[in-house]
């Protein structure tokens, strides 16, 4: 397995009224080529924020970044657009990253025109293909975002990220907004569209569903930092951290039949503007002790597993 | 048990400008909450989940008006009653709690303020007699340090401790029946989980009966006792928890069911997922174009299929999907 994304020490703070507010604290992970990697976490925990760092979408404090042995972060401006079309981003909210004044082929062919020389005719043909390969008809082509459902949408939303055939996709929470039987159907695209086209996924999202049943790997996020990660298996089967723990616990199951022991986590979490110079879990974790309020665990790996936390 | 809420024959429809097509948002619904148990509403975004409880609210938009069919509330046909009449079970008799707190709440009043209006409303008592009442209920649903936060602004407090503070001000009236709108969409799972203990304890403790809307089944089936599958309008499929998701009988239901395991699927039916079109709505089965089973057959009228003493399903196919 070769890598594809690296991602190491990577950290970003914003500055919020004078307060320093530290979103991504020291995140560590890789991402094996024609996989997916899960980022899981509650709302706040930095998830959107790191996929913005990976594609430079905002600058990062320090750190690096590894596409295709390719350090992303020490990127020129020229450099970067011809990067861009190799590295793409599906947005969560499909309504609100598309102008609702373009029709959906115009769309379509702006990233073409953008990176790519192809003729009139040939963009339309591609953009065709486009459709025909998220599974719309070719009538959309003439339509308004409006004119849509949200599950179209999103299609038009994957479409336009794969116009410029990348390697490498983020996916910001593709389906957080979708019924159910849409969201199985978009994710059963993507699923198809990787084993078609090579691609590898960088999924976001805080449905541990769904990251248990399309992920290879995942990395559980609290407050900017990585708490464990590993390979879906090792992770979901057997959790090591107890936030992990208590996460899954609470996930809950659509058979009647299986009954969890649920762990209820007391307590607030710290603000981000707030920090304790310990683990960032403690002020809600069961099993606290007096040194774990004395210094950041660090990540400790056994085999792909890690775990960040000093009573395991 | 008696069925503390009945809707019988439900319709609902939005009249379209001059001669257009009229919208049907509810289709002859039929939907019984017995006395003391959790209800689950489940279907996709345009269902009529939400309508369904404005309507019972007597809260529908304006635009919008029942067409026929009627609802009665603990033997009284609210569904005539006046707004003066209403306004006397509003919060009372029934209460809310919808998806986004902060959006209940008024930003510029203190949440104690806010609560011992509400209960005011209802009873007639002093300010200090009802925010002894606030207090004692705030501590109830878990709010620590409830005499801080009777003093707090809403924009001062989390997502899942707004959505306990919302619980409080719907229980302190005591109500018989609670309309819980996708309480927990938008809160982290651990927060969820709290939020979904602390309804069921609380409806337990006062014998309140609950509908729970919501599109997650693994909600509906970890609390509730009974379950209604909604598609365009209508129930499809509906009847105790455990028989209708072991046992599902309405292919919309049995798909639904096979998105929450994708790798492990029961049925393996096919659904685009495209949502109806609300101004074709007939009198057959609203779901055939999305139904791998069907056949000219489904577009004549429905009648409805017993499956067991309680569990009833509206599908044509009834019996024949697993041939």
């Amino acid at each position: 397995m070769t890598k594809l994304l690296e991602v190491t020490n990577l950290s970003k703070s914003f500055n919020s009224d004078g307060r320093k507010l530290v979103a991504i604290d020291d995140v560590s992970f890789t991402v094996n080529k024609g996989e997916t990697h899960g980022i899981v976490g509650e709302s706040g925990s930095g998830k959107s924020t790191l996929a913005r760092c990976i594609l430079r979408l905002t600058s990062i404090d320090s750190g690096s970044v590894y596409i295709k042995s390719e350090d992303v972060t020490k990127l020129k401006k020229q450099e970067l657009k011809k990067w861009r079309s190799n590295n793409q981003i599906v947005f969560q909210d499909s309504y609100e990253s598309m102008n609702p004044k373009y029709r959906i082929d115009w769309i379509l062919s702006e990233p073409l025109k953008l990176h790519t020389t192809l003729s009139k005719s040939e963009i339309d043909q591609k953009v065709n293909e486009l459709l025909e390969m998220v599974q719309l008809p070719a009538s959309f082509a003439t339509r308004f975002t409006t004119e849509l459902s949200g599950g179209q949408l999103q299609r038009v939303n994957i479409a336009r990220a794969l116009a410029t055939n990348p390697q490498f996709l983020v996916l910001d929470e593709p389906t957080s907004s979708l019924d159910h039987s849409v969201q199985a159907n978009i994710l059963a695209l993507l699923k198809d569209l990787q084993a078609k086209l090579g691609l590898t996924y960088l999924l976001i999202s805080h449905d541990l569903e769904m990251i248990a049943n399309y992920c290879d790997s995942v990395s559980v996020m609290y407050l900017g930092k990585v708490l464990e990660s590993g390979k879906i298996k090792d992770v979901f089967e057997n959790p090591l951290h107890p936030y992990t723990k208590a996460l899954l616990s609470c996930t809950l199951s659509a058979n009647p039949l299986e009954k969890k022991t649920q762990i209820n986590l007391q307590g607030l979490p710290f603000s981000p503007l707030d920090l304790p110079k310990g683990c960032r879990f403690s002020s809600r974790c069961s099993q606290v002790l007096p040194k774990c309020l004395e210094a950041q665990p660090e990540m400790v790996l056994e085999g792909d597993h890690g775990v960040a936390c000093i009573n395991i | 048990m008696s069925n503390v809420l009945e809707i019988h024959n439900l319709a609902i429809q939005i009249d379209g400008e001059d001669d257009t097509v009229p919208a049907k948002i509810i289709n002859n619904l039929d939907l019984k909450v017995r006395e003391g148990e959790i209800h689950g509403l489940v279907g996709e975004t345009g269902a009529g989940k939400s309508m369904s409880v404005w309507s019972i609210m007597g809260l529908l938009p304006t635009g919008m008006e029942i067409r026929s069919g009627e609802i009665t509330f603990q033997d009284q046909k609210i569904s005539s009653f006046s707004e003066k009449q209403y306004r006397e079970i509003r919060g009372k008799e029934i209460a809310i709690i919808s998806q986004n707190p902060f959006g209940s709440l008024n930003p510029v009043k203190k949440i104690g303020k806010q609560l011992v209006d509400f209960y005011r409303q209802h009873s007639d008592c002093t300010f200090d007699e009802a925010s002894a009442k606030v207090l004692e209920e705030l501590s109830a649903v878990g709010i620590p340090d409830p005499i801080r936060r009777f003093h707090s602004y809403p924009d001062q407090l989390s997502g899942g401790m707004a959505q306990r503070i919302l619980i409080a001000a719907a229980m302190i009236n005591r109500p018989k029946m609670l309309l819980a709108d996708e309480p927990t969409t938008g809160l982290d799972v651990t927060i969820q989980s709290q939020i979904l203990e602390l309804i069921r304890k609380r409806c337990k403790e006062l014998g309140t009966s609950v509908l729970f809307i919501t599109h997650d089944l693994g909600i509906i089936a970890q609390n509730c006792d009974y379950v209604s599958v909604m598609f365009a309008g209508n129930i499809v499929e509906s009847g105790p928890m455990k028989e209708v998701f072991l046992n599902p009988q309405h292919p919309y239901t049995r798909q639904l069911l096979d998105t929450t395991r994708p790798n492990n699927k029961k049925f393996n039916y096919l659904d685009n997922g495209s949502p109806p079109n609300l101004k074709l709505i007939h009198d057959g089965c609203n779901y055939n174009y999305r139904c791998q089973f069907a056949t000219d057959e489904c577009k004549s009228p429905l009648s409805t299929s017993k499956v067991d003493t309680d569990h009833i399903v509206r599908c044509h196919k009834f019996g024949k999907l697993d041939d």
